[in-house]
């Protein structure tokens, strides 16, 4: 194949603060796992016991709550951007959802084009932010016991553990949709590599927006 | 369950000298700690990491005078322990007897038992990182010793035995107060399902600040019966997805043009 256009998909901010967010969610679920079960009791070593266990996670748990922080302060309008376009749904985002199971398992589907992030990236932009800040604000509570009165202690448990497993869950569908799934391997070098993906598979994929940068033809 | 033991308490004898309290530190090795004068005779002021049974003081003006309530607090070795029901390690478990003991080298410190007790009894050892409170000295009786807070007891407040003999002693004690004390009455009985930690109260609970009937919050019950042993499989449950995603959408695609004329993995 000849060398083709490649346009901008993943903005370098983008892309580290996805990067720094997959890296902390591995070590605080297997740090956390430690604490949740004693089915996890082979990893102890790992982390140097339970003491070094808790005390990594929260060391990842500042990072995890202050790399979104730091992009927010450095990049607001991008931050605002990224918001805006997964806060727009439409007829095709509709469509699009519900002709995805048959595109999960295999069976050939025409989607409705979509915008840079299609419909289903636009539902994780806003499930893993809430699902993280109610993680972030219950393991606060969780951290800092002594100062929260008891009922909100005992709350916090269950809506920490709900949304870890919630969101555990999801980014296995997450990882492979965007990584081994027919098609994904185009945005998966993008997210992690330079950001770019080939005009082509943009206007295959992302039809509304190839239109929009490249014009229509 | 097979006969417990635990004790009674009988605050109508106890006169607040804090011998087992002492009694206790010494035997369980516990540091003394600072404490700072607050304007009342309770000198201890809280449970702590290093401090398994005060005697809580409670002062009420009745009748122009004023009255005192003590009661000791320590942990009421429940009958079905809701701190050994959530802990994720299983450091805590029942003896024989009916203690409720905690192993210090399977528990973490998450503080959850902490949390989720009815009494609010576990208290954090930041210095360990270990959660602490009464084992009922479980390794004193287990050898046919008494524990080291009802030993030292002087005035027969404290009375340690089968939980049915001294249930039945409790309820006498209290057929005797009731003309002098119409509030008298049994703790630990029902509370939180029973405890082995019985008390004969003068008055209403609340004086002695126990709650008249602690519960096992909601909160807690559903992280316990819902939540930990049912949401973990969700996570089975996409990744399973996934895979099997991964293998039908190869094979659906077999020899088929896949995705438009792009290669496979496009
Ligand atoms: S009083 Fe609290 S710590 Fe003691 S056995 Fe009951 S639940 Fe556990
Ligand atoms: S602090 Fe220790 S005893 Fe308490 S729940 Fe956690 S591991 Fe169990
Ligand atoms: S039973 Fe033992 S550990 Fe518990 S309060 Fe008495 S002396 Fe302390």
């Amino acid at each position: 194949m000849a060398e083709e256009k490649r346009i901008l998909k993943c903005s370098t901010g983008a892309r580290m603060v996805h990067w720094s967010h997959t890296i902390c969610w591995f070590i605080l679920l297997l740090t956390g796992l430690v604490m949740f079960s004693g089915w996890f009791d082979w990893l102890k070593p790992v982390f140097g016991g339970t003491n070094g266990a808790n005390l990594i996670h929260r060391i990842f748990a500042l990072v995890f709550v202050a790399v979104p922080l730091i992009g927010l302060v450095l990049k607001p309008r991008s931050f605002i951007g990224w918001m805006k376009e997964a806060a727009k749904w439409g007829k095709d985002e509709i469509k699009f959802m519900m002709m995805f199971p048959l595109d999960f398992i295999g069976i050939k589907v025409h989607m409705p084009p979509q915008d840079r992030i299609n419909a289903g990236q636009k539902f994780n932009s806003f499930f893993f932010p809430i699902i993280g800040f109610f993680i972030a604000l219950s393991g606060f509570v969780m951290w800092f016991a002594e100062s929260f009165p008891l009922w909100m202690v005992r709350l916090a448990y269950p809506v920490h553990d709900i949304c870890w497993i919630l969101g555990t869950a999801q980014l296995c569908f997450h990882a492979y949709l965007g990584s081994l799934h027919p098609g994904s391997g185009e945005a998966f070098w993008a997210m992690f590599g330079d950001g770019k993906v080939r005009a082509s598979w943009a206007k295959h994929h992302h039809t509304k927006w190839y239109e929009q940068v490249c014009g229509k033809e | 369950m097979a006969k417990t033991k635990g004790y009674l308490v009988d605050t109508t004898k106890c006169i607040a000298c804090r011998g087992c309290v002492v009694a206790c530190k010494q035997w369980n090795q516990l540091p003394a700690e600072q404490t700072r004068f607050t304007g009342s005779y309770q000198t201890v002021p809280d449970l702590t990491g290093n401090t398994f049974t005060i005697i809580s003081f409670h002062e009420y003006e009745e009748d122009g005078r004023i009255r005192w309530y003590f009661a000791k607090r320590q942990c009421m070795h429940c009958l079905e322990p809701v701190c050994m029901k959530v802990c994720p390690q299983k450091a805590i478990s029942i003896t024989d007897t009916g203690a409720v003991v905690r192993d210090n080298d399977k528990c973490v410190g998450c503080q959850y038992c902490a949390a989720a007790c009815p009494f609010h009894i576990p208290r954090y050892n930041p210095t360990t990182d270990k959660e602490t409170k009464c084992s009922l000295c479980a390794e004193r009786t287990a050898e046919g010793d008494l524990p080291a807070c009802v030993k030292a007891c002087i005035t027969g407040a404290l009375e340690y035995g089968n939980r049915d003999e001294l249930l039945a002693k409790a309820k006498e004690r209290v057929n005797n107060l009731i003309g002098d004390y119409p509030n008298a009455n049994v703790y630990g009985e029902t509370q939180a399902g029973g405890t082995n930690i019985l008390y004969v109260l003068a008055d209403v609970p609340g004086k002695y600040g126990f709650e008249e009937d602690p519960k096992v919050s909601t909160a807690i019950t559903a992280w316990q019966n819902v939540i930990k042993p049912y949401f973990p499989w969700l996570i089975a449950l996409t990744a399973a997805g996934s895979i099997f995603s991964f293998f039908s959408t190869r094979l659906l695609k077999v020899g088929k043009e896949a995705h438009e004329g792009e290669s496979l993995h496009g």
